[in-house]
């Protein structure tokens, strides 16, 4: 009986070091885990879910014209990348995701070569912007944003290479007007 | 001495009998020549050989027959197709997830047909609406949509004609959802900077 316990348990901690060796090592690849907010959709009134691995990105690249100046730009902002993940979850009342949900992605954010790029967070509407680089060899190798408030919870996660310069000049590109991102609530500077 | 041994005639002789059944065994005993089975195989009645030769000439006619119908259906398709762009009309979506439509102007419309793969083109100047937009709209992402706006986009210059239809319909969905996945990052990267920048200019000492 004895012994079974012990196997027991030496297993369910070759299986914790095993789990922990895979985030690790997808941490380091840039490609953050989101399956943990997944749970965040069924209460979520809009979702906006995108999951784009390497295959996808080079099919969409196909239909990406060279004579046109924009598509020409995506063309050479995703070449290189390895995957981009998008999952968007806009709540009808507050406090639909727990500060968990932010740690399951925020934690793996830790890991060696990641780095906090920006942070800000506003006490007046309680939204969270964080920004985080993966740098490997003095380059971005990978791209987080992770953006919390009250009713919506986003998190971006490019693989691969980016320049965050010609990412920042997409918005408003390609015949869609610029995001409006500006909340109900626009916050005072005074309180932020 | 008997004449067992030589005749079995006379008196029987155990000592031979003894070596008769000994070695009545290994005596002759006459029986029909028999051929190898590999031998045989060749040789058996092949009653049935002919079926799979049969079933193979069949089936080549089939597919022959088949890809005849469907080249003949894909004549028709851009037939059609080019019969009515001839005419001033708009064409009415068949297949609704499987055909993009580009408006040219108030009676003009550009179209894919999925089953043909045929595409029209009237020329360069085509105002398109990014199916992305309705993805947008759907999911919660706010895109006022005014298709003034919008930047023409020559698709007929970018469509791989070495696609197939599903392949084609699998890369424009995801096309539109990596300008939406770019256009989300984009928004939030300035929408951190913007927000960094106007908390500098407020507290000019914080750096966040």
């Amino acid at each position: 009986m004895k012994f079974l316990e012990d196997s027991t348990m030496k297993l369910f901690g070759l299986a914790l070091l095993l789990a922990l060796a895979c985030a690790t090592a997808s941490a380091q690849s840039g490609r953050i885990e989101t399956s943990g907010i997944d749970h965040l959709a069924s209460r979520a009134s809009e979702t906006v879910d995108i999951n784009m691995d390497e295959r996808l990105l080079q099919m969409s690249a196909r239909l990406l014209s060279n004579q046109d100046q924009d598509e020409a730009r995506i063309r050479e902002l995703i070449s290189g990348l390895k995957g981009i993940y998008v999952k968007s979850f806009t709540f009808d009342n507050e406090n639909e995701y727990a500060e968990a949900d932010v740690e399951a992605i925020r934690s793996q954010l830790r890991a060696p070569g990641w780095s906090r790029f920006l942070g800000i967070h506003s006490r007046h509407d309680g939204e969270n912007v964080e920004v985080y680089v993966l740098m490997e060899n003095n380059q971005i190798a990978g791209l987080a944003i992770l953006d919390f408030a009250p009713k919506e919870f986003t998190f971006v996660n490019i693989v691969g290479p980016i320049d965050l310069e010609r990412l920042s000049r997409i918005e408003g590109q390609f015949g869609v007007p610029d995001f409006d991102l500006v909340r109900e609530s626009t916050p005072t500077r005074r309180n932020e | 001495m008997s004449d067992y041994l030589w005749d079995k005639s006379g008196e029987v002789d155990s000592e031979i009998e003894q070596l008769e059944e000994l070695l009545g065994t290994l005596s002759h005993r006459p029986r029909a020549a028999a051929l190898p089975d590999s031998l045989l195989s060749q040789l058996r009645p092949r009653a049935f050989a002919h079926w799979s030769e049969l079933a193979a000439a069949a089936v080549l006619i089939l597919m022959g027959f088949t890809g005849l119908w469907i080249s003949l259906q894909r004549l028709d398709a851009r037939a059609e197709i080019s019969a009515l762009a001839s005419q001033d009309v708009s064409i009415a979506p068949v297949e609704p997830g499987n055909i993009s439509r580009t408006t040219l102007g108030a009676a003009h419309e550009v179209k894919h047909h999925s089953r043909s793969n045929a595409e029209l083109s009237y020329g360069r100047n085509i105002r398109r609406r990014p199916p992305f937009y309705e993805a947008a709209n759907r999911n919660g992402i706010h895109t006022p949509v005014q298709t003034s706006n919008t930047r023409p986009v020559n698709e007929a210059a970018s469509v791989q004609p070495q696609m197939s239809a599903e392949e084609l319909a699998e890369a424009r969905r995801a096309r539109d959802e990596l300008i939406l996945a770019l256009q989300v990052a984009s928004a939030k990267l300035n929408h951190a900077q913007r927000r960094a920048q106007s908390l500098n200019s407020t507290n000019p000492g914080l750096n966040p």
